[in-house]
């Protein structure tokens, strides 16, 4: 080869690799072949709605229901490593709740809710029901937590990195205006973006939806009664009067298929991981025995002398007696692959309303409410109606204290309304797995120390958040 | 843009200044290079360093160099050296002239000690070590271990200012960090770089919950085929390779056929060691399995007392009678039998373990080509039962002139690797070491293993159950290695073809493509009737659901980089007294990985691990990245009378994972060397310092993302009832990322004494790395757990000294010691704005996180609650509290690290003894906290007494028989007393579950690294067998520890990820013995 030829060359090929830098192929290379940028918000509804409930942290999973609030209400027990029980709960629970419900459901839900609001009037529907579960969701957080993050909540996307926390009188305020404005909002019919095939509990029925937005109101509403009595009863009215839950049919229920993936997160614990590590309470099978309820044989299995034996909650290694089998474990209803996930049972939507009337907010019959929230509870396990009659006709009534005995039997392996309405109405007289008291919150993240300092900082200065036996605002 | 042309129009400039220097009349020296016994060497190159002319001489020795007429003036005294790698370089004085010819023999001498000699750096440039202006240790092949078939960890101890660790299981991941860890969440590894291509060095990501170690990817390399390794430290030696090598760059040369001075060369050489467990943990033998004292087995699952507890608080070890697991059934009544100790019984799960390799070459050339051919193979029996590991590797290297000018060269590297019944890592049922922590230590191991693939018979309570001692949590641990079976293999190329064309003997140009391309296939299968194993992650294979039949994963990785190259080298001669190197390049690096995987979670028929026998309808996924860099860059290197020498680099990458208005960036560096001792020849110190040399330098290296960071996609999540799910992933992308960038400045100098009886270098550098790219943790109220931004700034100083010396040469007696010690100082200087701390990793509570203002890596968790008086204050039942706020607890990171290595040679004999140490740094004992909490191991053993005195197997608890620990109480009535209240082992050790400061140990250790008695049959024995040369060796490697951490070798990690300093039920480390032996005919 001709020597100059080849300097020619030289310059060339640099000029060739330099012009292929610049080109835009090179952009193009970074588009990702494994994951879409555009899905269907109904596929994020479902995602929201399932995580909500049916995630490890979700208000029926594992370690939010069994781990910390089926205990904490003394609804089960642990029957081995109880540290949950004597009131130590694992750094993992702490945040996992509030990891869960921020960075999971309520993330989709924002996003959700975004789309709605890009397409417009049309999409009101699905707006609304994605405000309902929202703030479903942020009552879980702040009825665990307290002082939460919420009006600077979830907005990451536009720059907020360390949201402040709200004090839980604001919180509740906002959720009950934001749950009535999407009530409002729900308009019969319409359905823009196929949301339905994404709704999981009521198959995008919109009066189902209004029922259950004012379910949760009187719910939330009724979590006010001590702290801030006159808001209660005004926003609990307001709920009755537009209409809750009015028959079984309506709970706001999650139904697993039963087949892989889609199983009830209790079932893959006890089946699929191996663990039997909780069973029912002591306090409930005394309880529902000394009353022969007839859903004593629902809540639990028989353990392996015949009889039925709960846990005493916090026992200590020592005082286990021996195993595993020598207890009642729970109910196999609730362990099965294809069990309920129930958000909001009508039977809870009774006990709220009896409670108004015994504390005389709405004008109705008390104890005929409470009658028929017993009645309801036990339909809801498939017991026949006769024999729900008879039982909840059986039953002593002493007003308030019996409603909240009963709503807590009702409330059965919902953990986090268990948890919260004994923290409120101090309903059962439970005894405390050690010290005085039950547990009233968990503590902050320690994550949050790191990465949202200050804020955290001023919401303990504030409302405490360092001791599981701090109280919420609510609950003072 | 505007640089590449400004780059062209320089390289134009530099290509056609000095042409009309080509045609006048030259100076010629001429002649031959011989060794010491008067054969001729091939492949030296002689040189003029002041005239910049050079060649290498023929397959019969000898050589002609050509000198321009211009170059040479009137006439010229000049010094012409001789040198090649291994051999001493002897340089002579000539005079030249133009238009005549002068002859000059050389005769070389073999040389141990490679002070003068050329170093391979960045690009795979050879420079004069004398012109470097940065810190590079080479090591040659032969200094690297044969015992160890990683050549990662083969570098223990032989390279200053690096640290190595290994994570435990054999053919695991070995991890090397050079000068501290500057990246906050990426790689902290060097570049590997095999005959100038990058090659991949991923290794898996385990977080200590399951998953497998395949090792990382520089271990395919045979260390046999390896002729020497190049460390360039920092980003200052590795400015050329660009943000890839921003944390320095190990350049692996493999062998050619050069030197064989034209005879065909064969050496066959096998080594052999034997393996054993450097250190278990120490386990008490005094109480056997249960709790309380008690123990009683009926089905192993709670239908007992206390037996599905994996646990050893059970009753004493006195040989009295109790029913166990491997208890006769009589009549449907389990027997009881007697409770004894077994004591071996973690020590004998273990096989004897061997690793056999056998590696042959062939190398030969002329004067025209060379070639050298290779061929190993290494197997070794794991200590682990079941397990094997193998490797094939193939090596070519071979290099032809096409014509005078045109060269070609290649290599490749074939190598196959194989793996069976890998482990799992950590807290995982697929470690069977992780149940010798939850144990009972009654359990008579060698029953285990004789019954493992028995069921039990329908008499049994756990009739038809695999055979095992405990059916709560653990089966057999030789039914998870034996009976659940999992196999690894790879295939991989590395190789290159260049061309290298000489148009002048100072103008040169290379074009060179290499790829690196792998394909890696794993299979993990999982027995029918598995239990305690826990869903099934595709990304480790692991497994939590194991239908009853059954369950198996496969995972498919293809991977492939393609570097193409071209490359100017240009020496122009300026004047006498300047010298100038011009290099200028350019690099399309291109890198593709797809990942697939299928699982099933259970089988029709048990034992038949294919997707046709799957119950349920597989599981697919798949993952493709590929990504791409463009560069360009240059190198120059000014001279001045062979004394002082300036290099200025630059280059401009531009990358496919940056926005499109941020993704080009520019980094430069410059720096200097100054051999004082010749500039200024009286500052030797009357003689005694026979070499000095200063360097410094100053280098900005620029970095990229990873791919996809850039927009925002939805991660799919399992149906409901056949519903699709999506979410919104946990990581907020950024679509302004700019590049990260590394500063750097670095000086040092290099000494010589005594005729080079003693070497010593001194290197200082202080390296800070801004900007980076990284997903910074928000709060989750956010929505988010993390974003992903351009924050956080790391600092590492640092000081490196290599001391060499030979303190004895007497008659045929030598004595050589080298010292290495070197200490880095890293910072978090700076995280993403208004955070104190990045979490890394975590394991049960205790997290691995970057702190401002600490050292990266604090190890973060729980300590004791104290008093003002630092006392440890208890609770109401004697037991130690924890504070409730995290507290920093330690750093993984040494204080400093140091080797000490010392040779004697005596004739053909030879003693190497390599003693490593880390001083300082922590680990977090998760062993430690489990075998202490579950009563296994030894410090258990105390004050297990009755507190209530409830329990008629144990003595009632007195301040004699129980524990009374150190420290205060707060009374009813407030006031703070000495502790004097009496608990229990079990009690206590539990209590100090998740109280990680009880659990976070000093890891300091030093270790007997390498110890090799090498003896040279003398010629006149071998030739009786027909053998040119034949060396015999006694090897060892890891032959004795001293560690202040109990139980552990505290050299361990999950895996060689930036979360290092955690540890559970590790593998322990092999300490290996053997023997090598190598003849060539």
């Amino acid at each position: 080869m001709r020597l100059k030829k080849l300097f020619a060359a030289v310059p060339a090929i640099a000029l060739a690799a330099g012009l292929g830098a610049c080109d835009n192929g090179l952009t193009d290379l970074n588009g990702n072949p494994n994951a879409p940028e555009e899905v269907p918000p109904a596929n994020l509804l479902a995602n929201a709605i399932v995580t909500s409930a049916g995630s490890d942290y979700g208000s029926h999973g594992v370690w939010y229901g069994l781990y910390l609030t089926n205990i904490w209400s003394q609804q089960a027990a642990q029957v081995k490593y109880n540290d949950e029980d004597r009131y130590t709960p694992r750094p993992a629970q702490l945040s996992g709740v509030w990891n869960n419900f921020y960075a999971g459901p309520l993330r989709d839900l924002a996003q959700v809710k975004k789309y709605a609001v890009d397409a417009g009037p049309g999409a009101d529907n699905l707006a609304a029901v994605a405000e309902i579960l929202s703030q479903m969701n942020f009552q879980y957080l702040t009825d665990t937590y307290g002082d939460v993050p919420y009006s600077q909540a979830l907005l990451l996307d536009s720059g907020v990195t360390s949201p402040k926390y709200d004090a839980q009188k604001d919180v509740y305020y906002g959720m009950l205006a934001r749950l009535t404005a999407a009530s409002a909002a729900l308009e019969p019919g319409e359905n823009t973006g196929g949301w339905a095939s994404g709704d999981v509990l009521y198959d995008g029925d919109v009066q189902h939806w209004r029922k259950f937005a004012n379910s949760l109101r009187m719910r939330m509403a009724m979590r006010l009664s001590e702290a801030d009595p006159v808001k209660a009863r005004a926003e609990f009215v307001a709920a009755y009067t537009a209409g809750g839950f009015t028959s079984n049919a309506d709970n706001a229920v999650i139904r697993w298929s039963g087949e892989q993936p889609s199983q009830n997160p209790l079932y893959d614990y006890y089946y699929n991981q191996d663990r039997y590590d909780f069973v029912i309470s002591a306090a409930m099978v005394d309880s529902m025995a000394s009353l022969h309820d007839p859903r004593l044989p629902i809540y639990a299995d028989v353990a392996k002398d015949d009889t039925y034996r709960g846990l005493k909650n916090g026992s200590l290694p020592a005082d286990f007696g021996k195993n595993v089998p020598d207890y009642s474990s729970i109910g196999e209803y609730f362990l099965a692959a294809d069990a309920p996930s129930v958000l909001q049972s009508y039977a809870e939507v009774l006990f709220l309303q009896a409670e108004a009337a015994a504390r005389g907010w709405i004008a109705a019959d008390a104890e005929a409410l409470y009658r028929a929230g017993v009645r309801a509870s036990l339909e809801q396990y498939g017991i026949g109606s006769s024999e729900a009659q008879a039982y909840a006709a059986s039953l002593p009534y002493n007003g308030r204290p019996s409603i909240a005995f009963q709503k807590w039997l009702a409330l059965y392996m919902n953990g986090p309304e268990g948890w919260a309405e004994v923290r409120r109405t101090g309903y059962p007289l439970l005894t405390p797995a050690r010290g005085a008291q039950l547990p009233t919150r968990l503590i902050y993240p320690n994550e949050e120390q790191i990465v949202n300092n200050a804020n955290w900082q001023s919401a303990v200065t504030a409302s405490g958040g360092t001791s599981v036996f701090d109280k919420v605002w609510w609950d003072r | 843009m505007r640089r590449t042309r400004w780059l062209a129009a320089a390289l134009v400039a530099v290509a056609l200044s000095p042409l009309s220097l080509l045609a006048q009349a030259n100076a010629v020296v001429a002649g031959t290079v011989t060794n010491a016994q008067g054969g001729p060497e091939n492949g030296v190159m002689v040189r003029i360093e002041r005239l910049n002319v050079g060649t290498t001489t023929a397959q019969n020795g000898t050589y002609r160099l050509v000198i321009p007429a211009a170059r040479v003036g009137a006439s010229a005294s000049v010094a012409v050296s001789a040198s090649r790698q291994g051999l001493a370089t002897v340089t002579r004085n000539v005079t030249l002239t133009p238009g005549a010819e002068l002859t000059q023999n050389f005769v070389l001498a073999a040389s141990a000690v490679e002070l003068q000699g050329l170093v391979v750096t960045a690009l795979g440039i050879t420079r004069e070590e004398r012109s470097i202006p940065n810190a590079v240790q080479q090591v040659s092949g032969d200094e690297l271990s044969r015992s160890e078939p990683n050549i990662v960890a083969s570098l223990s101890g032989k390279v200053s200012g690096v640290n190595i660790t290994t994570a435990g299981a054999q053919g695991g991941s070995s991890r090397i960090v050079i000068r501290g860890p500057s990246s906050l969440t990426g790689n902290n590894q060097p570049l590997f770089v095999v005959d100038g291509v990058p090659i991949d060095n991923g290794s898996p990501r385990l977080e200590g919950y399951g998953g497998r170690d395949y090792g990382n990817g520089a271990q395919d390399i045979n260390p046999s085929d390896v002729e020497s390794i190049s460390v360039l430290k920092g980003p200052n030696a590795a400015a050329l390779y660009g943000s890839r090598a921003a944390n320095g760059a190990i350049i692996i040369t493999t062998k050619s056929g050069r030197g064989t001075g034209g005879r065909s060369q064969v050496t066959v050489s096998q080594y052999g060691t034997l393996e054993d467990a450097l250190r278990l943990p120490s386990f008490q033998n005094a109480f056997g399995q249960g709790l309380n004292g008690q123990f009683e087995y009926v089905d192993g699952n709670g239908g007992g007392t206390y037996d599905d507890y994996d646990e050893s608080w059970g009753p004493p070890l006195d040989g009295r009678a109790i029913p166990q697991y491997n208890s006769p059934v009589v009549g449907g009544v389990r027997q009881a039998t007697p409770w004894v100790a077994n004591p071996d019984n973690v020590s004998s799960f273990f096989d004897r373990a061997y690793t056999l390799t056998t590696d042959a070459s062939f190398a030969t050339s002329t004067d025209r080509a060379n070639v050298r051919l290779s061929v190993a193979r290494m197997d070794q029996d794991a200590m682990m039962p079941g397990q094997k590991l193998g490797r094939t590797s193939v090596g070519l290297n071979g290099g032809i002139d096409v014509s005078s000018r045109l060269r070609a060269t290649t290599s490749v590297q074939y190598v196959g690797s194989d793996g069976r019944n890998r482990p799992g890592i950590g807290y995982d049922e697929t470690n069977p070491l992780g149940q010798f922590i939850w144990f009972g230590r009654q359990v008579d191991m060698q029953d285990l293993r004789q019954n493992y693939r028995n069921q039990r018979p329908e008499d049994d309570s756990q009739a038809g159950m695999p055979y095992s001692w405990n059916y709560s949590f653990h089966p057999n641990p030789y039914f998870l290695q034996m009976s659940n079976q999992n196999q690894d293999s790879r295939d991989r190329l590395i190789g290159n073809v260049a061309l290298n064309y000489e148009f002048t003997d100072w103008l040169s140009a290379m074009a060179r493509v290499g790829t690196d391309w792998y394909s890696d296939d794993r299979k993990v299968t999982y027995a029918a009737l598995n239990y305690g194993v826990g869903a099934f992650n595709p990304m480790t294979l692991d497994t939590d659901a194991v239908g009853s039949n059954g369950a198996f994963g496969f995972q498919q990785i293809g991977f492939q980089e393609t570097n193409a190259d071209f490359l100017v080298n240009a020496k122009p001669y300026v004047s006498d007294a300047f010298s100038l190197v011009a290099t200028l390049g350019g690099n399309q690096r291109k890198v593709r990985r797809q990942e697939t995987y299928t699982y099933v979670s259970d089988l029709v028929v048990p034992g038949i691990y294919s997707t046709s026998n799957a119950l349920n309808t597989p599981t697919d996924e798949d993952y493709l990245t590929r990504r791409q860099i463009n560069s360009l860059y240059g190198q120059a290197e000014l001279g001045y009378n062979d004394y002082l020498f300036v290099t200025l680099t630059g280059r401009n990458d531009w990358s496919s994972t940056l926005p499109e208005d941020n993704n080009s960036y520019f980094y430069p560096s410059v720096s200097g060397a100054l051999v004082f001792t010749d500039a200024v020849p009286s500052l030797d110190m009357g003689g005694a310092l026979t070499y000095g040399k200063l360097r410094a330098s100053w280098a900005r290296v620029g970095n990229d993302a990873q791919p996809y960071q850039l927009r925002a996609t939805y991660l799919k999540q399992d149906p409901f009832n056949g519903i699709p799910t999506f979410t919104v992933p946990g990581t907020l992308p950024n679509d302004q990322l700019r590049p990260e960038e590394t500063t750097s400045i670095e000086v040092g100098t290099e000494l010589r004494f005594f005729d080079d009886r003693i070497g010593l270098d001194l290197s200082y550098y202080n390296s800070t790395t801004r900007d980076q790219i990284m997903p910074v943790q928000v709060s989750r109220s956010s929505g988010y757990a993390s974003r992903i931004v351009n924050a956080g700034t790391v600092r590492n100083r640092g000081v490196e000294v290599l001391l060499n010396a030979t303190p004895v040469e007497k008659g045929d007696f030598r004595w050589e010691t080298t010292v290495s010690w070197a200490k880095n100082s890293n910072r978090v200087v700076s995280l993403a704005e208004g955070t104190d701390g990045l979490l890394l990793g975590s394991f049960w509570g205790l997290n691995i996180e970057a702190r401002r203002g600490q050292p990266y890596g604090s190890l973060v968790g729980y300590e004791y609650q104290r008093d003002s008086q630092g006392r440890i204050v208890v609770d109401e039942a004697g037991l130690p509290t924890a504070n409730p706020t995290v507290t920093v607890l330690g750093n993984y990171q040494p204080d400093w690290s140091g080797s000490l290595t010392n040779t004697f040679g005596y004739k053909g004999l030879s003693l190497k003894v390599l003693l490593d140490t880390k001083q300082g740094g922590s680990i977090y004992s998760t062993t430690h906290m489990w075998g202490t909490y579950a009563g296994v191991l030894d410090e258990t053993a105390a004050g297990r007494c009755s507190l209530d005195d409830t329990y008629d197997n144990l003595p009632a608890c007195t301040a004699a028989t129980g524990i009374v620990v150190p420290g205060v109480r707060v009374t009813e009535a407030g006031d703070t007393v000495t502790n004097d209240i009496v608990t229990d082992a079990q009690n206590y050790w539990a209590s100090l579950y998740g109280l990680h400061e009880a659990h976070v140990f000093d890891a300091s250790f030093v270790k007997l690294r390498e110890l090799t008695l090498g003896y040279d049959v003398p010629g006149s024995m071998t030739r009786r067998f027909g053998l040119s040369r034949m060396n015999v060796a006694l090897i060892g490697r890891n032959l004795a520890l001293w560690a202040k951490a109990p139980h552990i070798d505290p050299e361990t990690a999950f895996d060689a990820s930036n979360v290092q300093g955690l540890e559970f039920a590790q593998m322990p480390t092999a300490r290996s013995i053997g023997l090598s032996v190598s003849v060539t005919p």
